[in-house]
């Protein structure tokens, strides 16, 4: 089922999925920035798991849109 | 103020009095006299005074400014009939169909994937009550010019130099913006977009410096703040720049920046990168202290190139990316490629490029002889060429790069002249002659300073005016062909020089000669319209000067042409002084 799963990285250039990880970045980076300037203070377990999943899922993004690139040019 | 009054006189005198039929290879210059010339000696020595005055009147230094603007950015269109450059007519086109349709014309154009500036403009027109906008393409460069001044304003009063230095760069920003990319276009929309945000920013974050409370893992090594001291002057380890405003302001400012960046990314390919480029040259050098922002505006051009403008890159997937790292490739297409054409064009073409020198050679005196907290100048000067390892834009990289790192270039450049800190200006040394004139020295220095570059840029930012402008008798031609235009037929130019693409767009189809060859001769353009013979063909004044003056084809041309077209089935369906459209018609 996982190689039925990914046997084809079409779907993860679709628009649904690149889509769908701009969004979650968009909207962890806009809370980082909501708690960096309101002077929240977070657990430091908590800032680094903010941070890590907005690296985790920029990275995924630009993975993303890359094999858009490759699959649809 | 005697003197900014004698300079609109003379102003109004010059362009009463220009007769633009009358230009030359050198363009709009050779068309203006004595006074302008004179009256932007006189606003120059008004606006040094002005500037070297003990108390600075900034009210008087904006009406110098507005006069700068004035001079440089709206003689052209007071003196030619209708608007420059093509492409601000294929925009309106663009417009037009957006206004009509409603929605964008999917694979016509590149420009189209970036539809936003193209829809704000069909909603002014509807808001306006027009019908198209094609009234607001003649002014269109002033008038973005003046929107630009406000946050130069804020951009220079926040950027660390005096507020005399401040008032100095923005007349420097003016008087060297030969580049031309202010006519109705995406690119003058989103600089305006790229200078608010960086205003924006370098406002909201003043350099309040305050004792780092981040952990012992994130301060430099010593020795690294010991050449960071030495090389740079700076002195802001351990230390972060901190917001003044508070909390909700800061947020809602945020958020209206982010607007502005997704309006950004939707309207123009390039300037999103560039502003990425310069906010992570703020953050590197301290004056914005939170990442988020220039991350946000990376994510939504990146987002809006993969989703939104997919019609575009679908296929083309080289035109974007297949110049990455090749900058000699790059600078090639954007300098030597363009050194070509007559030798007024030649001597246009190689005044930019010491224009531009001079600018940044007098910059980098700046970068030596001010002494800041920070590089953040330096750094958005800098910043831009980046872009040339990406993309060379179709030859136009570099004029881009100049273009958005202007405003830095002009306030180090400057730093130069006025490099104190403080407002007063003083001698650092006291020698003797010098000290005991130094006013007189600092104000000639000025002025011939501004005067040099605002003269250069009269010149080169009207160079090619010659074969860039049109005639009324040119806008006549292309309204008769739009009128007489039937489904199916193909109208026909030399080259791209019409005041071509306002109506019709993807409905009509278009052929241009020049294009149908790498290296166009008369005799190829001949052979080529025999071949294709476009229904209708426009000949124009315009076109002929561009033959001339480009490509370095023999005076009256275009006569030869005509005659030629006229014994391969052309008739002559309606003529002008200018202008002359020709029809089709093999069996007449």
């Amino acid at each position: 089922m996982i190689v039925t799963l990914f046997a084809s990285s079409g779907p993860f250039g679709s628009v649904a999925a690149v889509f769908v990880t701009l969004v979650a970045c968009l909207f962890l980076l806009s809370l980082r920035a909501w708690r960096g300037i309101t002077g929240l203070l977070l657990n430091r377990r908590v800032s680094l798991l903010l941070d890590g999943a907005i690296v985790v899922l920029m990275f995924l993004f630009i993975l993303f849109v890359y094999i858009r690139f490759k699959t649809l040019a | 103020m005697i003197l900014a009054g004698l300079g609109l006189v003379l102003w109004i005198v010059s362009v009463s009095n220009a007769n633009f039929l009358a230009m030359g290879p050198l363009g709009l210059v050779t068309v203006l006299g004595w006074a302008y010339f004179s009256g932007l000696a006189l606003v120059v020595i008004g606006f040094a005074m002005e500037l070297m005055r003990t108390q600075l009147r900034e009210r008087r230094l904006i009406v110098f400014v507005l006069l700068f603007i004035l001079y440089i950015f709206a003689t052209a269109c007071a003196v030619e009939p209708t608007a420059a450059l093509t492409d601000s007519w294929l925009h309106a086109g663009f417009v037009q169909y957006i206004y009509v349709h409603g929605h964008v014309l999917n694979g016509f154009d590149s420009r189209f994937s970036w539809p936003g500036g193209f829809s704000l403009g069909a909603v002014l027109a509807s808001f306006a009550g027009q019908p198209n906008v094609i009234g607001f393409l003649r002014w269109f460069p002033p008038v973005i010019e003046v929107l630009y001044l406000a946050p130069m304003l804020v951009i220079t009063r926040f950027s660390g130099v005096n507020r005399r230095a401040g008032w100095f760069a923005v007349a420097l920003f003016y008087v060297t913006n030969w580049i031309y990319q202010d006519y109705f276009s995406p690119q003058a929309l989103n600089y305006l977009f790229f200078l608010v945000v960086l205003a924006a920013v370098l406002a909201r974050l003043q350099p309040k410096w305050r004792a780092r409370t981040w952990s012992a893992r994130l301060r430099v090594p010593a020795w690294v703040s010991a050449w960071r001291v030495k090389l740079f002057g700076d002195h802001s380890d351990g230390y972060e720049a901190v917001p003044v405003w508070g909390s909700q302001s800061t947020l809602a400012l945020l958020a209206l920046l982010v607007l502005i960046c997704l309006a950004s990314a939707m309207s123009h390919q390039l300037t999103p990168y560039a502003l990425c480029l310069a906010l992570g040259a703020c953050l590197v050098t301290r004056r914005l202290s939170r990442p988020e922002l220039g991350a946000v505006a990376g994510l939504l051009a990146i987002g809006w190139l993969s989703l939104g403008a997919s019609n575009f890159w679908f296929g083309h997937l080289t035109s974007i990316f297949g110049s990455v790292g090749k900058i000699s490739t790059t600078i090639g297409s954007n300098v030597t490629s363009r050194v070509t054409g007559s030798a007024g064009h030649l001597f246009v073409v190689e005044l930019r490029i010491l224009l531009t020198a001079g600018l940044y050679l007098l910059a980098g005196v700046g970068v030596l002889r001010r002494r800041p907290n920070t590089r953040t100048l330096e750094a958005l000067a800098a910043a831009p060429f980046l872009l040339l390892a990406a993309q060379n834009y179709g030859g136009e990289g570099l004029l881009r790069v100049v273009l958005f790192g202007l405003p830095f270039t002009s306030l180090l450049a400057a730093s130069a002249i006025i490099p104190n800190t403080t407002v007063r200006v003083r001698p650092r040394r006291r020698l003797g002659w010098f000290t005991r004139h130094s006013y007189p020295i600092m104000l000639s220095t000025v002025a011939i300073v501004v005067f040099g570059f605002s003269l250069a840029t009269s010149i080169v930012r009207g160079g090619n005016d010659a074969y860039e402008s049109f005639s009324i008798d040119e806008l006549s031609a292309v309204n008769y062909t739009y009128a007489h235009l039937r489904p199916s037929q193909v109208v026909g130019t030399i080259s791209s020089y019409v005041p071509f693409g306002s109506h019709g767009l993807g409905s009509i189809k278009f052929f241009d000669a020049a294009s149908e060859a790498s290296s166009p001769t008369v005799h190829l353009m001949q052979r080529a319209l025999a071949k294709s013979h476009p229904t209708w063909l426009i000949l124009s004044k315009s076109q002929e000067a561009w033959g001339e003056i480009v490509m370095g084809f023999p005076p009256g041309w275009e006569a030869g042409l005509e005659s030629f077209l006229v014994n391969h089935g052309y008739q002559i369906s309606a003529g002008w002084a200018t202008a002359t459209v020709l029809r089709y018609a093999p069996g007449a």
